[in-house]
């Protein structure tokens, strides 16, 4: 009997014109969208190895110049890595900063080196996060907007309950056949983009990225989920399905439209950034108290000098103290801008569609999150640089070497001993992590939605 | 007869649900949008005074010539008085250009917001609600305007009296229309009472006049949405059908199109990485400090001289001749640095015109690329409204370019007043002493011997000297363009979005001609 009513609740949608729409729409998005992201991650792996090998090669050539060349007058380009999962989350990477200058003893940037472009306003990126985040879950609503109070207009629920079903039996049944309908364009799609992408050869995809793919898939049907249960609440709620369909449509737009639209205002407004000069100031003094702070430790008639960079004579710890007070500061304040950015995202999160976005971006690993991940990864890449140094310098760091200064000015160092810099992404484990809260939070607005929807139903009348 | 219908229509749309629901909700978000755009607006003017101010400050203790075009002097663009409503590119592209005599301003990524990060999060302006959320409401509206007649019944009964055809259909029109005007009308008095109540916003008449073509764009817009909705309600048999196939297209050209343009621009009109322009502009720097270090370096020894003779002295390297400031030196190192100067000067300005060279050749790739997404978002009736109204608020990106070249070209300005006042190629670059006065190493070794006469020779340093007057510096004005070259820059959206009325409404027309009125036809 269930079975009956599911294959019944299929039929009646199949035969539908909005059924085939969507399923038109949604195969040629998901196809669409993996035919530009190949092309879009052939150019953006082009670049990358263009400019990471030009970088290796810039720091050979400085190498030879020696240990203050290298490491303190020449500073190194380092790149955030295109990530091969940007069809299902692109997070607005092209917007975000990719590179930094780099020495033993400052971190510089952010800087721009893709290929965004600035006059042509500010649109997303056709990924699965848009496809499924907006288009399906529009779909989603239509189809459920009137699955209780359609049928009652057509007089066909009586019928159906007349028989010996139990309530909550009719409305699974029209729960998953709805959701049947929406996995079957979802699957249909995304297997034909990844056969698309993971054929196209330019993209190598590990079991890693599987996996997240895997999970991507997951979250988004149980945000689909959200969409079929808010119309079968609705369309219980209200008496006509027109009405029904147009509320629905409202909340919809309302929900996954304009609150997700309001994150960069409303996060500005209320999560306010230290003042820039401030922080500069701040940043100058921290340097000024860390270069005094080393002449009182080690009293050398020598330690007046401070220049720019770690110059040939200069004592080795002042140079690096002075470099890690400065830029102490300017983490600081990069991130207080990620958190701004994230804070913009955690108000989103009142609608489900900025759950879905923020879970999904979080097990793929992009956006503001990569961007936090790659920030991270430079400053820990200038400490190593820094480690570099301190391991090949063969002189007391403490003191300058005037005195002894060609020597100085004359070291070497081997370019297989300085380590290169490579972004690592999010492992799926990192991901899980972050999106547990997010996927929690999708799974138990079901919840509420599915118990209101049954209670509302258990008392429906269906007359 | 015409008005019976209209005043039916109206009826029938403000006692229906949708009416109330919409009319409720767009009430709501417009509410809710200006409250935070207007905040935002008042932010930004802050900033916007603080920063003016603190380049006025700067201006005014400059003491030398190169404080003034050797500091970069930040230009800022006021905020558009209508970017609450239409924000446009004001947030994508920079509202501050720096320039110095080595620098011209150019177009730059992230550096338009306190936090460019914030890139990677999506903005929201009225115009933004009235095109999805109002254009999705007016869909909603039209859908059943024939179809729901002809299922109810209603329709063979009003076309069975001597009612002409288009007459019904003009009634069915305008009573839409009206319906829709009034929510986004209320909706819009209400952005602007809050707008208007704000300290920080006086509108001027000319945006007044601004405000309402936005308005009129944006029933014109709404009016081909409706117009488009009823030819759908005429065509297709059941209004649900209807309903389905116009809220198919609302996803696909409203919502899912304008995302498509920018991807499909950039493969069409593929632009390189930007990293390309830092690779050439280094280059260039390369060349430029060979260059320099040949002339100025190994040709220019640096004269005898006995460090206690010289004081205030600020320069870019120390064993080099090119001066920043110097309060007090002997005659030969002033002959030196000026020497050292008016060579490395013009290298300096004619390096900073090749580096724009590359910034400009990058620029206009960016512009063909941005031109051909521009061409493409007019498939969408919602961005050619969009960009109408967004060189109306004063924000399109003919706008923001504009106050770019604006201050390229008062770098020129600025230049030419300051080599006017001799400032680029004489000792007023860097000093305020006349040459007559100065005095060689000899002359000032016989004052040491007497007394305190070398102090009195040499003074108390920078900070007794006073400011430059610079009050006849030409002044830095963005001026707006016109309405009428807001309205001619965004001319063939404009005609679009009139084409798309009368072709919709011509299709209706025909197609209600033809109808079958009867229930079920």
């Amino acid at each position: 009997m269930s079975f009956d009513l599911l294959k019944k609740e299929i039929l009646d949608h199949l035969l539908s014109l909005r059924l085939v729409l969507a399923f038109v729409l949604i195969i040629v998005l998901l196809v669409t969208s993996a035919i530009l992201f190949i092309m879009d991650y052939r150019a953006q792996v082009s670049d990358y190895n263009a400019q990471v090998n030009d970088n290796l090669s810039l720091l050979s050539k400085n190498l030879t110049g020696g240990l203050f060349q290298a490491f303190s007058f020449t500073r190194q380009n380092i790149y955030r890595r295109p990530n091969p999962l940007a069809f299902l989350a692109e997070g607005k990477e092209k917007d975000l900063p990719n590179a930094y200058r780099v020495s033993a003893f400052r971190l510089q940037g952010p800087d721009y080196s893709l290929r965004g472009n600035p006059l042509m306003g500010d649109f997303e990126a056709l990924d699965w996060t848009f496809i499924v985040g907006i288009v399906l879950s529009f779909v989603a609503i239509l189809l459920a907007s009137d699955g209780v109070n359609g049928e009652k207009q057509n007089g066909t629920l009586r019928l159906v309950l007349s028989n010996p079903v139990p309530r909550a039996r009719v409305l699974i049944s029209k729960y998953l056949s709805t959701m049947i309908l929406l996995t079957i364009p979802l699957a249909v799609g995304s297997l034909i983009s990844l056969l698309i992408i993971s054929g196209s050869g330019y993209v190598p995809l590990t079991v890693q990225d599987w996996a997240k793919v895997t999970s991507a898939l997951a979250v988004s049907l149980l945000y689909l989920s959200i969409f079929v249960l808010m119309g079968l609440l609705l369309s219980t709620l209200l008496k006509e399905s027109q009405a029904s369909l147009i509320v629905s449509l409202l909340v919809w737009v309302t929900l996954v439209i304009v609150i997700p639209s309001s994150a960069s205002l409303t996060s500005k407004l209320w999560y306010e950034l230290p003042d820039e000069q401030d922080v500069w100031q701040r940043a100058d003094r921290g340097m000024a108290d860390a270069a005094q702070n080393h002449d009182r430790r080690y009293p050398h008639k020598d330690n007046w000098i401070v220049s720019g960079n770690w110059s040939p004579g200069e004592s080795l710890n002042k140079a690096i103290a002075i470099g890690l007070a400065r830029d102490r500061h300017l983490f600081q304040y990069e991130d207080s801008k990620i958190q701004q950015v994230r804070f913009g995202q955690q108000l989103s999160r009142i609608s489900p569609a900025g759950l879905f976005q923020s879970s999904v971006s979080s097990i793929v690993g992009s956006g503001i999150l990569h961007f936090e991940s790659f920030s991270r990864q430079a400053r820990n890449y200038r400490d190593q640089l820094r480690r570099v140094v301190e391991e090949n310098y063969p002189f007391d760091p403490a003191f300058p070497h005037f005195d002894i200064q060609p020597q100085v000015a004359g070291l070497k160092v081997d370019y297989q001993v300085v380590p290169k810099f490579e972004e690592k992404l999010l492992t799926i484990r990192e991901g899980w992590s972050k999106a547990t809260w997010d996927t929690g939070l999708l799974a138990l607005v079901n919840l509420i939605l599915f118990a209101a929807t049954w209670a509302l139903f258990l008392k429906y009348d269906a007359r | 007869m015409l008005w019976i219908i209209t005043k039916k229509q109206i009826l029938i749309n403000a006692l229906s649900y949708r009416f109330v629901v919409g009319f409720v909700l767009c009430q709501v978000l417009f509410v809710l949008a200006t409250l935070i755009l207007v905040k935002d607006y008042e932010e930004r003017l802050k900033a916007y005074g603080e920063a003016v101010s603190r380049q006025e400050q700067q201006i005014e203790q400059a003491k030398v010539y190169s404080d003034l075009v050797r500091e970069p002097l930040n230009l800022y663009k006021p905020p558009a008085k209508l970017s609450p409503i239409c924000t446009g590119f004001e947030k994508t592209l920079a509202n501050q250009a720096s320039l110095t005599y080595y620098q011209i301003p150019e177009l730059e990524v992230g550096r338009h917001e306190k936090n460019a990060l914030l890139a990677g999060l999506r903005s929201i302006d009225l115009v933004t609600v009235i095109q999805l959320v109002l254009g999705l409401l007016v869909l909603l509206f039209a859908h059943d305007t024939v179809s729901g007649e002809r299922e109810r019944g209603t329709l063979a009964l009003s076309l069975s009296g001597p009612l002409p055809r288009h007459t019904f259909l003009l009634g069915q029109y305008f009573g839409g229309m009206i319906t829709i005007a009034a929510v986004f009308l209320v909706g819009i008095l209400l952005a602007l009472f809050m707008m208007v109540r704000s300290p920080s916003i006086s509108l001027s008449s000319t945006d007044w006049i601004r405000l309402g073509h936005i308005v009129l764009i944006s029933l014109i817009y709404l009016s081909a949405l409706y117009l488009l909705g009823i030819t759908a309600s005429i065509v297709s048999k059941r209004s649900t059908t209807a309903l389905v196939v116009l809220l198919f297209f609302w996803i696909v050209f409203i919502v899912i199109f304008p995302n498509l343009t920018s991807a499909l621009a950039a493969r069409l009109k593929p632009v390189p990485a930007r990293g390309v322009v830092t690779e050439r502009v280094s280059l260039l720097r390369r060349e430029f400090w060979a260059k320099v270090s040949a002339e100025t370096y190994r040709d220019l020894p640096r004269p005898e001289h006995k460090w206690e003779y010289i004081k205030g002295r600020d320069v870019y390297s120390g064993s080099w001749a090119y001066p920043i400031r110097i309060y007090y030196a002997p005659r030969e190192i002033m002959e030196w640095e000026l020497e050292g100067l008016k060579r490395f000067l013009p290298i300096e300005i004619e390096y900073a015109d090749k580096i724009h060279g590359v910034h400009l050749d990058y620029e206009r790739q960016l512009n063909a690329q941005a031109r051909v997404a521009r061409i493409l978002s007019r498939f969408s009736p919602a961005w050619s409204y969009y960009n109408i109204a967004s060189s109306l608020a004063g924000t399109d990106e003919e706008s923001q370019m504009a106050f770019l070249d604006r201050a390229r070209r008062y770098r020129n300005q600025l230049m030419d007043y300051v080599s006017s006042k001799d400032g680029l190629s004489s000792y007023r670059f860097f000093s305020r002493r006349e040459p007559r006065s100065f005095k060689s190493t000899a002359e000032l070794d016989l004052l040491k011997g007497q007394g305190d006469r070398l102090e009195q020779e040499i003074g108390a340093g920078w900070d007794s000297v006073p400011p430059l007057d610079l009050r006849d510096r030409p002044p830095f004005e963005h001026s707006a363009f016109q309405v009428r070259d807001s309205l001619l820059n965004s001319l063939p959206d404009l005609v679009l979005l009139v084409f798309l009325n009368l072709a919709f409404f011509l299709t209706a027309h025909v197609c209600f001609l033809k109808t079958d009125v009867r229930v079920g036809g």
